[in-house]
């Protein structure tokens, strides 16, 4: 008995090698999930972002005039108007990252000129602009995972130190060499591209999709602690008060900090070998348990 | 040219039978995910069939509870040798 | 096994399809290539900087395929830059030279005509005609001058990226075949100031460490060196001990805030010039606080004064040069320690606060320690103390501050100056490819050196001047001025490379009176205003060697043929001297004390002299895995070449502190550090345990105790303590021109960009050069990020964008543009202004202004 599913039955062959290439074109081992995602997203494909000040996806169509005066007034000539056939609706105006990213001018000249505020005009300040976000997508090819010196999108980013950052960490692999690895931060990132385009792989590890396409979402009841606390300057509820230990000589505790701290060596030896540093207590323990 | 890679949901338990039906088909290859239910399958155009009529009969197989569509490739370049090379 | 299109695409859908559904599979189904692809793996070092990581070369079909970085290599562990990554791409740029290139107009050579492909024999015809001519000349001035005096019209330009044996090679033709002293590698531009150092402190050239400091050290303070992006591989372990090691602390100088700034605990931001008086405090506070290590100074430190007023290497007609009392002066006088805490003393926290503007905090953090016996420092500095006009000074402050703790040849405790190149330290320096020297330390304008370089290249008496040639900056004023006739570049590009370019080193490429040949694979910007091209083969399209900046040694085999008709360097040298007989090279009286070489070509003297011939080749190099290679030199030549002169050129050190191991042995291993001593490498020179060099010159001495047997004869083994002063700069921003202009490197290029710029992936990561600049100053100067501007010195302007949010953030009042770009020659502004010592050039203090464009 076959429980069929029934589209693929009442598909036309030809229906169904369409679909699938759209399918196909967006599959890769990493980019599966996103993929799928893009799918359901189907007003803006993933690789066509919006200019800056640009309103959310629907506003945003809903004011587009389709004038092209933003691509006209654009210095660099990086937007374009979709094109009968796109998969964006026909006239509206976008750019890829990968070949031609917006380059942040500090006037913002494709807003200014926007007739319909389709493009916000009260977005003034370029390092405000939210056109997307950069991911890192790719942790396997990305050679800077691997420990390899590659840095250049963190070296590209205009949000120079905000927008991405490098994270040291060992290197397990090596023993001795660190692992400076690119961290994107949506507080400052303002996805114009710039990492996407230099990103020196054969296809880019660092991608910059629509924000609603990248970005996760934290559950609404819960806080990240230390994060709170910062934005507050201080402790939520009352700090604690001094804390006062039994301890033997020579041995401190810090309460927020290392722990058990050992002063000298007699205190230190334990962390570094089962044995105490005087033989005699190891010889006599084990005499003395033998008893 | 065509060639495609789906997922094959089957019935619990009837993973090894699917298994054994899809490798008779022409074209057909079975790459795993038996036990799991969830059957890896490689489907390519033969000379009797396109990839696509091949797929569309996994739903008259015994066992089967859907099939899903994940990869496709279409060109005509299949058998050329790859030469991946740094220039 | 063979891939088609198929099974990739397969394996590709398979593994889509089990990642979607989350099943795995077994291995094999999505393996896209077996074991057997029959692609040959063999390694070769890095072709870049001096840090020396190692490549795993793949080869299929007579071209390179893969690379990877070298997972078993103990410098690098499989790592590589971004520049490594990309390593085999330098092989294949569009426009890669095949043919020799001739300036002809009507079928003839014309200075001013187009470049036309020729043959290689009308490329040396005319080459030997031009250099013929130039030898008859230089004969004529040399007429009753004794050996010491002699001059020649003839002079190379070298490099630090030559293999060892065509560095060896070309100096053994220039010094003993065409009787020339002029010859200089790049490496006068990166690490002569080193050199001096070195010398003057330690009477033997090169680091007492190794990269096994990056571990040990407790504390890392680098000295205008930008190892965050110059060395990727070393910076990455350094980073590492910062996060594993407890306690442990990085301090950064610089000019201006580069990346290591980044990681650093202590970061400092000085005004150029003024580290000579932050070393001095230093070593003020060391002394003022008694936490010198008494006993370590009384048995293995000497205490010396520099003639102060040295001038700045210009041209002798300068006024700078003219008011220098001490012109170019650099002999040592011995003083007392207390005479040496006396001349430090005016050195204190404030004094070096207000010059260097480093607030005094962070002085103090540093000084502490440095003074703090318990902490293991190790200094690293490469071109900001190097590209100095008070270099060699500030390279020995350094060494002052590491003698007085006694913190030196010792896991983690060490002064460690990096090179540029990979092969500063293997070719230009250990072979001596400089002006002034001879292989292994020896110098020309010794006797007893040149009698031992005469006696190994079997020739007579009085065959090598002992006269100094022209270094790098004296040859540019040379070729400028007429003084010589035939010059020849290789594997470097130093057109673009060298300093005050419109007004020295143009118009000299362009002399109508000078011959300019030079040697490269791509059309860089020398060999445009060359007169004659020749095509080099590159890297792994011949047998080759490097010694990296931790005295390491590394080989590699040619792995495929260089394109259409062009030859390595070796090839050029050893070839282009067989179109001389000696009669023609030599004076009479000269080929009168050998007539042995009577009516021999030069080719025949220097390398068929039963060194360089002695072993046979048989057709193919093989290596213990079976596999075949090419060697393009030994299957023309006949013989071994490039282990014949290996041996013959290892023969000058072996004995004497720079012994190298057999041939066959580099082959073998990931590269040793030398001395190797009975197969043994070593990590730390001059310390008993360590070095079995110690032991040889001072058998009485202490276990695991020190000797600086370089001064053995000197001064009984100790290091010199050497006081200098600080002394300003030969240029200073005034009102006209208000900007200091500092030039340097970035991560994705190497040097003048000649392969990196050839790589798509890297250009488009960082296409042109920019000027990095303070925000304020862009507000100031009515200039804007990202817009164009005009940057101009005294001496040339370019026009490049300007960068307020990159990478390096220069502090107010500073400018820095990197030199990897053609289309933006920023030598054109710099200044030829040089150390009067080390003659090598300061490329980080010019005045400048900006406009907008």
């Amino acid at each position: 008995m076959a429980e069929s599913n029934d589209k693929p039955k009442s598909a036309s062959r030809r229906q169904f090698l369409s679909t699938t290439l759209k399918t196909a074109a967006s599959v890769s081992l990493m980019g599966v999930g996103l993929g799928f995602y893009a799918q359901r997203a189907n007003a803006l494909p993933p690789m066509a972002i919006r200019p800056p000040g640009a309103l959310p996806e629907k506003d945003f169509l809903g004011a587009c005039i389709r004038c092209g005066l933003c691509v006209r007034d654009c210095p660099p000539k990086i937007l374009s108007l979709a094109q009968l056939g796109d998969d964006l609706p026909t006239g509206s105006p976008y750019f890829i990252a990968r070949t031609s990213p917006c380059i942040m001018c500090e006037d913002i000249p494709c807003v200014k000129a926007c007739p319909t505020n389709a493009l916000d005009h009260s977005l003034t300040d370029i390092t405000q602009a939210r056109m997307g976000l950069a991911v890192v997508v790719d942790h396997e090819n990305c050679i800077a995972f691997q420990g390899l010196r590659c840095e250049v999108c963190f070296n590209i980013c205009p949000i120079r130190g905000d927008a991405i950052t490098l994270e040291y960490r060992h290197n397990p692999r090596s023993g001795k060499h660190a692992l400076f690895i690119p961290v994107v931060h949506s507080d400052a990132c303002t996805g114009c591209g710039m990492c996407e385009k230099a990103c020196i792989l054969d296809k880019a590890a660092i991608k910059v999709f629509p924000i609603q396409m990248a970005k996760g979402e934290l559950g609404h009841h819960y806080r990240f602690g230390w994060k709170e606390k910062a934005r507050a300057k201080h402790a939520l509820v009352t700090p604690d008060p001094k804390h006062r230990y039994n301890l033997p000589e020579g041995v401190k505790y810090d309460l927020q900090g290392k722990g058990l701290i050992f002063e000298g060596k007699q205190g230190a030896a334990p962390n570094d070998t089962p044995f105490s540093s005087n033989p005699l207590d190891t010889l006599n323990h084990n005499r003395r348990s033998g008893d | 040219m065509n060639l495609c890679s789906l997922i094959v949901h089957t019935r619990p338990n009837r993973g090894p039978e699917v298994e054994r039906a899809l490798n008779a088909i022409p074209g057909v290859e079975v790459h795993g995910g038996v036990e799991e239910g969830k059957l890896i399958v490689t489907v390519e155009d033969t000379e009797q069939a396109f990839a696509s009529d091949t797929m569309m009969s996994f739903n008259d197989i015994e066992g089967v509870v859907s099939t899903t569509l994940i990869y496709h490739y279409g060109g005509d370049d299949l058998n050329e040798e790859v030469t991946r090379e740094l220039n | 096994m063979s891939l088609t299109r198929r099974d990739f695409i397969k394996s590709n859908a398979i593994a889509v399809a089990a990642a979607t559904a989350g099943v795995t599979l077994p291995a094999g189904k999505t393996a896209l290539a077996g074991e057997d692809d029959g692609i040959r793996w063999d390694k070769a070092p890095c072709r870049f900087c001096g840090t020396g990581c190692s490549v795993l070369v793949g080869v299929k079909d007579g071209r390179i395929v893969a690379s990877q970085g070298d997972p078993d290599a103990p410098v690098n562990k499989g790592l590589n830059c971004i520049k490594g990554y990309f390593l085999p791409k330098i092989m294949y740029g569009r426009d890669r030279l095949t043919k020799p290139l001739l300036r002809k107009k009507n079928g003839k050579f014309d200075k001013n005509g187009d470049f036309e492909e020729v043959s290689w024999d009308e490329a040396f015809d005319i080459m030997a005609e031009k250099c013929k001519a130039a030898l008859k000349k230089s004969w004529e001035e040399n007429k009753g001058k004794p050996v010491t005096k002699i001059t020649s019209r003839v002079a190379m330009f070298g490099s630090g990226q030559w293999t060892v044996w065509e560095g060896y090679a070309a100096a053994k033709l220039m010094k003993a075949g065409f009787r020339s002293n002029n010859i200089d590698p790049n490496a006068r531009h990166c690490m002569a100031s080193a050199v001096g150092g070195f010398i003057r402190g330690f009477g033997i050239d090169e680091p007492m460490g190794c990269y096994d400091d990056l571990e040990h050290a407790d504390v890392f303070v680098l000295w205008g060196s930008n190892m965050a992006e110059m060395h990727p591989i070393l910076w990455s372990r350094l980073t590492d001990t910062r996060l594993t090691k407890p306690g442990c602390e990085v301090h950064v100088l610089s000019t201006y805030r580069n990346r290591c700034f980044e990681l650093a605990d202590n970061g400092m931001v000085f005004t150029p010039q003024t580290d000579l008086a932050i070393l001095n405090f230093i070593a003020n506070y060391i002394i003022q606080n008694k936490a010198y290590n008494k006993e370590f100074i009384e048995k293995h430190v000497q205490f010396n004064k520099t003639p102060t007023d040295i001038g700045y290497g210009l041209r002798a007609s300068d006024p700078r040069e003219k008011k220098a009392k001490n012109r170019m002066k650099g002999k040592l006088t011995k003083i007392t320690f207390e005479e040496y805490a006396k001349s430090v003393e005016p050195y204190t926290l404030e004094y070096a606060s207000k010059l260097s503007g480093v607030p005094k905090e962070k002085l103090l953090r540093l000084a502490k320690v440095y003074a703090d016996p318990n902490k293991k420092v190790t200094s690293f500095w490469t071109m900001g103390f190097n590209q100095h006009t008070r270099g060699v000074w500030v390279n020995g402050l350094m060494y002052n501050v590491h003698l007085l703790m006694g913190k030196i040849s010792a896991p983690g405790n060490g002064p460690f100056s990096l090179t540029g190149q990979p092969s500063a330290c293997g070719t230009a320096r250990e072979v001596g490819t400089f002006s002034h020297r001879l292989p292994a330390d020896l110098v020309v304008k010794k006797k007893a050196h040149r009698d031992i370089a005469e006696k190994i290249w079997k020739l007579p008496e009085g065959t090598v001047p002992g006269k100094p040639g022209y270094h790098a900056v004296l040859m540019m004023r040379k070729l400028h001025d007429g003084a010589i006739d035939f010059y020849w570049q290789m594997c470097n590009n130093q057109l673009q490379a060298g300093a005050n370019m419109n007004n020295e080193s143009y118009p000299g490429y362009r002399n109508p009176k000078a011959f300019v040949v030079v040697s490269d694979p791509y059309p860089t910007v020398s060999a445009q205003a060359a007169d004659l091209i020749l095509p080099t083969a590159m890297w792994t399209e011949k047998e080759g060697a490097y010694g990296n900046a931790e005295r390491r040694t590394q080989f590699w085999r040619q792995q495929v043929k260089a394109p259409g008709e062009a030859r390595s360097d070796l090839w050029q040298i050893m070839e282009f001297a067989k179109r001389f007989k000696v009669e023609e090279a030599w004076p009479p009286e000269l080929v009168a004390k050998a007539p042995e070489y009577k009516g021999k070509t030069l080719y025949e003297v220097l390398f068929e002299n039963g060194n360089v011939n002695k072993f046979p080749f048989e057709g193919k190099i093989r290596d213990d895995r079976g596999n075949e290679y090419d060697n393009d030199e030994s299957a023309h030549f006949g013989f071994y070449v490039q282990k014949g002169l290996f041996e013959e050129y290892a023969s000058f050190g072996r004995g004497h502190g720079h012994d190298l191991a057999p041939f066959e042995m580099y082959h073998k291993a990931r590269g040793l550090r030398w001395p190797v001593v009975n197969g043994k490498e070593t990590l730390y020179r001059f310390r008993e345990g360590y070095d079995p060099y110690v032991a040889k010159f001072n058998p009485n001495g202490d276990k695991g105790d020190v000797y600086f047997y370089g001064n053995h004869k000197k001064n009984g083994g100790k290091a010199n303590i050497i006081f200098a002063p600080y002394e300003p700069p030969a240029e200073s921003p005034d009102e006209e021109y208000p900007l200091w202009l500092c030039t340097g490197r970035i991560l994705e290029h190497w040097h003048s960009g000649s392969m990196t710029r050839r790589v798509p992936e890297l250009y488009r990561a960082f296409p042109d050069a920019v000027v990095f600049m303070n925000k304020k100053d862009a507000r100031k100067y009515r200039v804007r990020n990202g817009r164009y501007a005009k940057i101009q010195s005294r001496r040339g302007e370019i026009i490049c964008k300007v960068e307020t949010r990159g990478r390096n953030q220069p502090p107010e009042g500073l400018v820095f543009i990197p030199w990897f770009d053609a289309g933006r020659l920023v030598n054109k502004l710099t200044l030829d202004a040089t150390d009067p010592l080390s003659k090598e050039t300061d490329y980080k203090k010019c005045a400048v202004k900006i406009t907008r464009a």
